[in-house]
Formats: C-alpha cells, structure tokens, sequence
C-alpha cells in the first residue's frame, strides 16, 4: 500500500481523492455564502505568496509556501474590503482588480526571479506533488472534515444567518476569519494539482451538483464529496489512461459532467426525475378517468358492475388499453373485477375517489356558468382537464362560493362527500 | 537621477512599436471594459477572457495561423457561449450567478487547455501565453509591410482591435450607457438592450482575442477593469469616465514600459502594476475629495 502510494499514480490518485473530499465540504459553504468568486480571487491573488514562499525555500517546503500564500491572500482580501468601504467600485469590480493585480505582482516576480517549481501552481502538475505535499493535503483534508463534523450547526447558521447566528451568542467575525483561512489553504493545496484557474472547479462544480439532488446542507456536503472525488479521481485517470493529457482541465471536466449527469438526474428539477413525475401523472389521470366513466354507467344505470366493453365504448379508448388501466383500479384496491374479469365493481373507496372526482368536474362547470359567464356547452372540456387538479380545499371553497349546489349546469346530480350520501 | 536613463530607451524603434502596441492594446481594453464596470459585469468579462480559448484553439484549426478571422470568430462565439452558459445555467437551473460563473469559464478554460495539449503539433500557442502573454515576443514577432515601412503584426492587430473599439462606441455607446443605468428605459426610448449587451459581450471576446498574445487570458482582465473603475472613481460623467479611462491606458502602457525596463520583469504584467499604481492615485484623490466634501 505505502509502495503504491509512493508510485506517480498512486500519489496522484491518493491526491485527487483528497482534494475531491476538501473541496466537496469547503464549496458546499463557499457557494452557500456566495463566495464562489471570493475563491477564485484568492486562488490568483495567493500567487505572489506562492512565488515568495519558493524563493525563501528553493526546497519547496509545502508549510512555508502554504503561509506565505496564506498571508498574500489576506493582503488581497485587505485590498478588497479597503476598495469596497472607501470607493463607489462595486463588488465585482473591486473582485476584478485584485484578482489581476496580485496575478500580476505574482508574473512580475516571476519573471524576475525565475524560481522552480512555480510551474505546478500556474498550470497544475498532479505528478509533480511529493510526499510531503501529500502529508499537507491529508493534514488539511482532516481538519477541514472534522471542523466541518463538529462544527456544522454553528457553520451553517453563521453562513446562512450571521444575525440570527450573533443573536444566538455564535462568534460569528470568528467563524468567517477562521473559514476564510480554511478557504485559502483549500486553495492554496488545490492550486498545485490543478493550476491557477481550474481551482474554481473543484470548489465549485461539486458543491452546486449536490445542491441539485438534496436541499439539506449536510446531505449536500455528503454528495459533494462523492461528487468531488468521483470527478477529480476520474480526471487522474483518465491522464494515466493517455500520457500528455493534462490532469487539471481533465478533472474540471470530469467534474462538469458529473455536474451535467445531477442537473439531469438530480432529484430537484432534473430532467428523468421530471420524466417520472410526469408519468405518474399520467397513470394518475388516467385512473381518475376510468372511476369517472364506471361512476356515470351506474349513474344512468342503477347498476352494480359495469361491463368493460361498455367502458372502452364509452371512453373511446380500445379494450387492450381499459383493461391494464382497470387492473391497476383493482390492485389499489378501488374496484373489483365481476363475472370472471369483464366488468368492473367500485368497491366503497373507489366510489369515494368517483364521487371527489364528479363534484369537482360538475362544480366548476357550475362555477363557470355562473360566476364566469360561460355558456353551459363551453365548459365541459376545461372541467374535463380541472377536474384532476382542483385539491380537496379548493373543491370546498368552490362548493362554499356556490352556496353548496345539488344540481349543475347540465341538470345532473352534484355527487356530495361525507358518509353515505355519496351515493343519492 | 539622470534624466538620460529616461530617453535612452526611446532610441531603440522596437521600444517604440512595445509602447504603442501597449497603448492601443490597453486602450482597445479599456472602452469596452469602462461599459462593463458601468454594468456590474466586470466578472463576466473576467468569465468572457477565460472561455475565448477553446475558440481560439478551434478558429486555430481552422485557420491554421494565429491572425486568421476564424480565431476572432471562434472567439466572440466561445465567449457569447460562456455567457449564455452562465444564464441558462442562472435562469433555468436557479443556480446562483456567481456559481454559474465558476463553472462555467472553468469548463470552457479547461476545454481549451485540452484542446492546446491535444493539438500541440498544429496550434503554435505558447501555454505561458494562456496566463500572462508576452508583449516582448508579439512585437518581436512577424511584421506586415504597410507604405514601405514593416509594422508588426501585434501593433497592426492591437490598432484594428482599438478602432473597432471605438466604432462600437460611436455606434452603441448610447445604448451601453443607457442599458447600464437602467434598462426599463432604454427600451422604452427605443434601444434594444440585449442586443446592445450582446454587441458588448461579442465585442470584448474579439478584442480580449486580438490582446490574448500580448497580454495573456488573466492580465487582460486587468485592462478590462482597472482603466474603468479609475476612471469611475476620477469622473462623474460617463464622457469623463470614458476620458479618463484612456489616458489611464496611456499612462499605463508608459508607466509600465518604464518599470518593466528598469526592473527587468515582464512587460504585461508591469504594465497592470503600473495601471494599478494609477488607480491608487486616483482613489487617494478620491478619499481627500471626498474628505474635502464632508
């Protein structure tokens, strides 16, 4: 194991896991607090910190880069909060200038100084991280984790309410100055896999796909991670698979297609969620219409069970396509199928379902005649699609409005809910 | 000090064609950059730079050379189609602007950095180049010949890339201004605001393409921002702003050449130090004002 980890690959990948797991719980309360763009200022304003850090250690010490990239990205974020209070400069300018201006300090030192190792913080070199940088990473990792365990409550009310949090007696300048230290450490260890830019897409990308599957932040800071290291780990892969790739933009695309993949499949608003939903719908409706149709046969009728040709006559629909709808009735236990599966009885809660179904269908056919004007052959069709949508409350405050009607516009029966009356 | 050191560099034509290519580079930056500050979308241009790349890489392919019309093509689309990204990604999926942005350019970035690497053998892009340019080698670089004398290619691209700027100005200039104000009544006096923000957008993809080589993705947001938010916090009408905004240009691409002559470092990136070291002057003149006013 310690031999695989001290392979390129192993590194590599062990890395990438790592950082999928600190980015997946930083971001999830970095884009909680709108700070997705705070992140990518500090990840170009660490750079003269970066370039400092490798010029006062040649042997790339990973605490001595880490503070002094540290102490740039609270110059900058010092710049920042001193534009913002004493100028008219709105946030995203003020974001802009210390962003390029630090990136700049950063190039010129850069160019003057020429020091190693510089090109792993610009570009991202996974296989460029040693072992010591892996001890780093796996230090933070556990504090970011363990400080996000045990902090939760107090994080989150502090992100999502700083008032109600100081009113609650929660140190919340504390909080904020110690996250933003986490922020840029986060940054500061991701910058060296995946380059300058591409920081953004690990802090970011997973955070938002786990806010497409769940609305609670913990569940999210659960799903970013997996997210993260799904992605990140893919990315690692994928540049071994083919020498020369380059594994940052790898591993920021294989997180914007797990991103994709949640917007489509996430349970909030994706795209087969949805699908299914609207199935379900379907299948709903098309129940709801066939309790109608048995309830008006017995309506004319006085009749007990109803027939299923007689049905798929009536509904204009081929019997192949009544029957599977009228089993489904029966497993829900709302009718029962007589004379040996050609017709259909409504059983009480099937009569029940029927009787909801009418009144709604004939009081607002009522209600349209009467508070809308319409003639009384115009409003069969639009009852026909209200019907399934009018709720329990709305069907009462129309019989309410109405002042409880027995007959509508057609001359029918106003089927009534409660007890037995539901049928006449 | 010797005032000597100070016109000794001026002998040589190269530095000549250096400051001037840097003048109208910053200046081409700076008018549609000046709208954007006027607009709150400083990040969006910062979101446009970033994404230009994949085009760039696809109009390379296309073209097959660095100053073909496919690369400015490839560029303004990758750019409207980031922007298009961050708002479908904003207004259908509800995810908040500054996230969208996030993922947004990252992905783009992260395509054309693919792209680059892939097609290593036929696109001649320098990676350095991506992040800072250098303004060194674009003007060292190819020359076109122009009424006898040999201009280079970046001095000729940058001063193409300045007047379109200025035609979109005296074309549009109105309805950015207007649009940035407010937009209820920019159309209500007729001008269609989205199609004059997506001139805008379009406009800085193209010209944050023709400064690419010289500057870099990340340095040319600084012309984008820095020449606009002096120039919002020198004046208080937008003419002024605009005014100001290009000698800020001015004073950078002379400030820097200096710095980056006597301190030896890259000339791009001098050049945004000096730009901010003009802003600084501006906001101190700002705070005393404002002092003074109080």
């Amino acid at each position: 194991m310690t031999d695989w980890i001290q392979t390129a690959a192993g590194t590599a990948m062990v890395a990438a896991l790592l950082l999928g797991i600190s980015g997946g719980v930083t971001g999830v309360f970095v884009v909680s607090r709108r700070m997705a763009l705070t992140g990518d200022m500090l990840s170009h304003a660490v750079l003269p910190g970066v370039v400092a850090g490798l010029l006062w250690s040649p042997e790339r010490h990973p605490l001595v880069v880490l503070a002094c990239a540290v102490a740039a990205g609270l110059l900058g974020t010092g710049l920042l909060m001193a534009l913002m209070r004493t100028t008219r400069l709105k946030p995203d300018a003020a974001l802009g200038i210390v962003l390029t201006v630090f990136f700049a300090a950063g190039i010129a030192m850069i160019s003057k100084w020429k020091p190693g190792g510089v090109q792993a913080y610009l570009f991202g070199q996974a296989a460029a991280i040693s072992m010591r940088d892996l001890g780093l990473l796996a230090t933070t990792t556990g504090v970011i984790v363990l400080g996000a365990v045990a902090g939760f409550r107090v994080l989150t009310v502090a992100s999502f309410d700083p008032r109600h949090a100081r009113l609650l007696g929660i140190p919340v300048g504390w909080i904020d100055r110690a996250f933003f230290l986490v922020l840029a450490t986060s940054v500061v260890v991701a910058m060296q896999a995946v380059g300058v830019v591409l920081v953004s897409a690990l802090l970011v990308t997973p955070a938002v796909a786990a806010a497409r599957v769940s609305q609670r932040l913990a569940v999210q800071a659960g799903w970013a991670c997996a997210f993260g290291v799904a992605g990140s780990l893919a990315g690692v892969g994928l540049s071994l698979l083919r020498t020369g790739l380059p594994t940052g933009p790898l591993m920021a695309l294989s997180l914007a297609a797990v991103f994709a993949g949640a917007a489509l499949f996430g349970a909030r608003d994706g795209v087969l969620p949805r699908w299914w939903r609207r199935i379900r719908e379907k299948r709903r409706i098309e129940r709801e219409n066939l309790l109608k149709a048995v309830w008006s046969v017995v309506e004319e009728r006085a009749e007990g069970a109803v027939g299923l040709e007689e049905l798929s006559a009536r509904m204009r629909e081929a019997i192949e396509v009544v029957r599977p709808r009228a089993a489904a009735l029966v497993k829900a236990g709302e009718a029962e199928w007589t004379s040996g599966g050609s017709g259909l009885l409504l059983t009480p809660p099937g009569r029940r379902r029927a009787a909801e179904i009418v009144r709604k269908h004939r009081l607002w056919e009522l209600y349209l005649t009467r508070r809308a004007d319409y003639a009384p052959d115009h409003v069969h069709d639009d009852a026909e699609r209200a019907e399934h949508w009018i709720s329990e409350e709305n069907a009462r405050r129309l019989a309410e409005v109405l002042e409880h009607p027995e007959i509508d516009p057609h001359g029918r029966q106003i089927p009534r809910i409660g007890g037995e009356e539901e049928r006449r | 000090m010797n005032l000597d050191a100070f016109i000794d560099p001026w002998r040589s034509p190269a530095n000549l064609w250096l400051v001037s290519t840097a003048f109208l580079v910053a200046l081409s930056c700076a008018i549609p950059g000046t709208y954007l500050v006027l607009r709150r979308m400083a990040l969006t241009g910062d979101a446009i730079t970033h994404s230009v790349l994949p085009g760039i890489v696809a109009g390379f392919l296309l073209g097959g050379s660095l100053d073909s019309p496919w690369l400015l093509a490839g560029a303004a689309l990758a750019g409207l189609g980031c922007v298009l990204s961050i708002e479908f990604l904003h207004r259908r999926l509800g995810v908040r602007e500054d996230a969208a942005t996030g993922i947004a350019f990252t992905t783009f970035f992260a395509l054309g950095v693919m792209g680059l690497r892939l097609f290593a053998s036929k696109v001649d892009l320098d990676p350095d180049c991506v992040l800072f340019g250098s303004l060194e080698t674009a003007v060292h670089g190819e020359r076109v010949m122009l009424g006898g004398i040999g201009i280079p290619l970046a001095f000729a691209s940058a001063a193409a890339a300045s007047l379109a700027a200025l035609a979109g100005m005296l074309l549009c200039g109105r309805a950015w201004t207007t649009g940035a104000f407010d937009p209820l009544h920019a159309r209500c006096v007729g001008f269609h605001d989205g199609r004059a923000r997506t001139i805008l957008l379009g406009l800085t993809a193209m010209i944050v393409t023709a400064a690419f080589q010289a500057v870099g993705a990340i340095l040319a947001v600084a012309l984008l921002v820095l020449p606009g938010a002096c120039g919002l916090l020198a004046a208080r009408r937008v003419s002024g702003v605009l005014a100001v905004a290009a000698l800020h240009a001015l004073l950078s691409a002379l400030g820097g050449f200096y710095f980056a002559w006597f301190a030896g470092i890259n000339a791009a990136a001098a050049i945004v130090l000096a730009g901010f070291g003009w802003l600084c002057v501006a906001w101190l003149a700002a705070v005393i004002r404002g002092g003074r006013a109080q």
